[in-house]
């Protein structure tokens, strides 16, 4: 296989010139301003925060759902547009090899979404300033605080979960806690009130179905014997807990130390590491959006190239079809897995209790034969293997939060998306050559 | 002296989703092109000529046989840097313009920007299209798309050219300049290969053919071998009277020959037409192309 720059460039610079002479890009980017402008609709019935919120969502919104259709019809239109109109005959007769013609391809396509999500940002951070500064001081700051999460974490009186060591558990009604610890802190790193941001798993050891319960945070400075309390009465399990603490707490800096414990006494509480963070003075909310703008551009990454390698083989409507599941199956992971988890509970408990006269009584979901939905759970999770759950490159996760995207989140999506796209670009160099182009 | 192209019992048989022979388009081809040929392929529609050059260029793979393009598989990169191609079909890429798409092809040859510039300056001149050259293609006429097809195939100023119909949505004018270009790069020595339904431009511009049909190779061979009929001479004079003619055909009767046809030889009609277009003087010329040593006008 014989790939040099030059080629890979021409090739991505057709593709690049192609788009830009068709005019979508500017079209779909007209097409996005004046739909990020009618969010402006919305802002007699809101206040100034609920109008910063609106923007931002309509903006990601419209963002995702323009960048797919714009990646996925050009990416799947561009090879079988080679091949069917014969101009394949045309590249393969030079020295461009047929792997570097799909590189090619994809290197342009890469570059042009990245354009293409680069400026909608910009549309959309100007057209936030811009009703800032119409709107005047009562306008919030635009703002993203950056993630810390803690330097230790350990169980006192509580112990790991067997099948995973990271994650602690400690048991309620009792002295058992599960503590992470913040080291070496500055106080002038943190707004006034520092935000706590929560998301504990909260079960019991008797009763399978348990997915809450009552909590306490106790934030402790140990040095200064200065604490403070929040107590949660009813917290599900995985809900996002927040609340905020003085910065006085704190002193001029030192260590911090934030213990959970699950005040029912059939209770419990499991975190891992990161189950619990504090967030930073805000940090520059234009390099935050970009930062939160590379996570869409991942996802779209990863539909491009499973579009482009698809269309190597079947016809671009159909690559379409696999590039649009991508999405869905992406954005649905977590509720299947929860799903495929449900239904395996119950599986198990029906195969525990049979026999018995309860075993009798119990039923499965829609009274489905057990080994139809072991079937369906067993596919899904196969196929949930070779997808990426999409929620990690929802940067309205974020942003609706005043939240930062960290770096270290940053690369470990890039980490997540790097081994399907290499996958599906080995598998369409691989069909490319040895690909018929007749 | 090495083959430009050599085939050895070359086959193609295309197959259905399921792996299952449906058409066998080429059987056992094997020709030998020497270079400085121009060799002709030719043959009725569906007789294996395009599946031949897309064999010699590595588009698909042969079911059998072998194939070698400038001493090299088909496949390898490297043969294509000295090659030029002009499918049946012009489909460029509409949304460029004949600069870009001079550009584009020259950088796939790894061309530096100023040779790129000067071959397509040369060749935008030659096929007469530098008043377009900056349309888009999509705004062109068929034969003016064909032009620009022409212009990417000599971009690298190739060894071989390969022209699959050269003459192909051309008017009278063009074909007799693409004629006169097969012959250019002859006497440049060039290979040429071509295939044309256009059997008389065949007979003039090619030193061999191949004659194809349903995949077979009919007759191989030099034109004049093919084309000799050993029992029959044709003889043209110039200014005979009516009276030595008649004394010529006794003579013939008389050695026992049987005189088949006798009459005033006819002009081609190419030559009548490209005559009369030049002398209605409404711009459409034909320039004959400039001899080895002489400066085009």
């Amino acid at each position: 296989m014989t790939t040099s720059w030059v080629r890979l460039w021409a090739v991505a610079s057709l593709t690049l010139k192609e788009a830009l002479r068709r005019r979508i890009i500017f079209f779909v980017l007209l097409l996005f301003a004046v739909a990020l402008q009618i969010s402006a609709a919305f802002f007699p019935s809101l206040n100034m925060i609920g109008r910063l919120r609106v923007m931002e969502s309509h903006s990601l919104s419209i963002t995702g759902l323009f960048t797919a259709i714009a990646v996925l019809f050009l990416a799947a239109f561009s090879l079988p547009g080679d091949f069917e109109q014969k101009r394949v005959y045309y590249l393969a007769s030079k020295p461009l090899s047929k792997p570097t013609l799909f590189l090619g391809r994809l290197l342009g396509f890469s570059i042009l979404v990245t354009l293409f999500i680069a400026s909608m940002g910009l549309i959309t951070v100007g057209y936030i300033r811009i009703v800032k500064l119409l709107s005047g001081d009562a306008f919030p700051a635009l703002v993203a605080y950056p993630r810390l999460t803690a330097s230790e974490f350990e169980a006192v009186k509580g112990q790991p979960i067997p099948a995973n060591p990271d994650k602690l558990f400690a048991l309620g009604g009792g002295e058992a806690t599960l503590i992470w610890h913040f080291n070496g802190l500055r106080a002038a790193d943190f707004p006034d009130r520092i935000s706590v941001l929560a998301k504990i798993q909260i079960a019991s050891p008797t009763d399978g179905y348990r997915s809450s319960g009552a909590v306490r945070f106790r934030v402790l400075n140990h040095e200064l014997k200065r604490q403070s309390e929040k107590i949660l009465p009813q917290l599900n399990t995985n809900e996002e807990a927040e609340f905020d603490i003085s910065r006085d707490i704190l002193g001029t800096g030192g260590d911090l130390s934030i213990g959970v414990s699950c005040l029912d006494s059939d209770g419990l509480v499991a975190g891992v590491r990161n189950s619990v963070v504090i967030y930073h003075r805000s940090a520059n909310f234009e390099l935050n959006f970009a930062r939160g703008l590379t996570l869409a551009l991942l996802q779209s990454l990863l539909v491009t190239a499973l579009t482009l390698m698809a269309s190597t083989v079947l016809s671009a409507p159909i690559s379409v079809l696999l590039g649009i599941t991508l999405y869905i199956m992406g954005n649905l992971h977590g509720y299947v897995l929860e799903g495929a988890r449900d239904i395996d509970q119950t599986l198990d408990q029906i195969k525990a209790a049979q026999g018995t006269e309860k075993g009798e009584q119990m039923h499965t979901p829609e009274d489905l034969p057990p080994w139809v939905l072991r079937l369906s759970t067993l596919s899904s999770r196969a196929v949930l293997k070779i997808v990426p759950d999409f929620k990690r490159f929802d940067f309205s996760l974020w942003l609706l939060k005043d939240r930062a995207v960290s770096w270290e989140e940053l690369g470990e999506a890039a980490a997540g998306v790097a081994p399907h796209f290499l996958v599906l670009t080995l598998l369409g160099v691989l069909i490319m050559s040895f690909k018929d182009f007749g | 002296m090495t083959a430009v192209i050599e085939t050895s019992a070359l086959t193609k048989v295309y197959k259905d989703f399921w792996g299952r022979p449906k058409h066998k388009a080429l059987d056992q081809l094997s020709i030998r092109i020497d270079p400085g040929e121009v060799f002709g392929l030719i043959g009725p529609n569906g007789c294996g000529k395009t599946t031949t050059f897309k064999l010699l260029l590595g588009l698909i793979f042969p079911t059998g046989g072998q194939a070698t393009v400038l001493g090299k598989p088909p496949t390898d990169v490297g043969v294509k840097a000295r090659l030029g191609f002009l499918p049946e079909e012009s489909y460029l890429y509409h949304w460029l313009t004949a600069d870009e798409t001079l550009d584009f092809f020259g950088r796939l040859f790894h061309l530096d920007r100023a040779t790129r510039k000067k071959r397509a300056d040369e060749l935008i001149e030659r096929f007469g299209l530098a008043h377009a050259r900056k349309r888009q293609i999509r705004e062109y006429s068929k034969g003016m798309t064909r032009r620009v097809g022409f212009c990417q195939a000599l971009i690298n100023d190739p060894d071989l050219v390969i022209f699959d119909e050269p003459t192909s949505g051309l008017d009278p004018i063009s074909q007799r300049q693409i004629k006169d270009l097969i012959l250019d790069l002859k006497r440049r020595g060039k290979t040429v290969l071509l295939s044309s339904h256009l059997l008389g431009d065949v007979q003039d511009i090619c030193d061999r053919i191949a004659i194809l049909h349903q995949g077979q190779t009919k007759k191989y061979g030099a034109v004049r071998d093919i084309l000799v009929q050993r029992d029959s001479i044709t003889m043209t004079f110039k200014d005979l009277s009516e009276q030595g003619r008649r004394r010529i055909e006794d003579l013939a009767r008389a050695e026992g020959a049987r005189l088949v046809r006798s009459e005033n030889t006819l002009e081609t009609l190419e030559d009548v037409f490209l005559r009369t277009v030049q002398e209605s003087g409404d711009g459409l010329t034909y320039r004959p192309p400039a001899k080895e040593g002489e400066e085009r006008k």
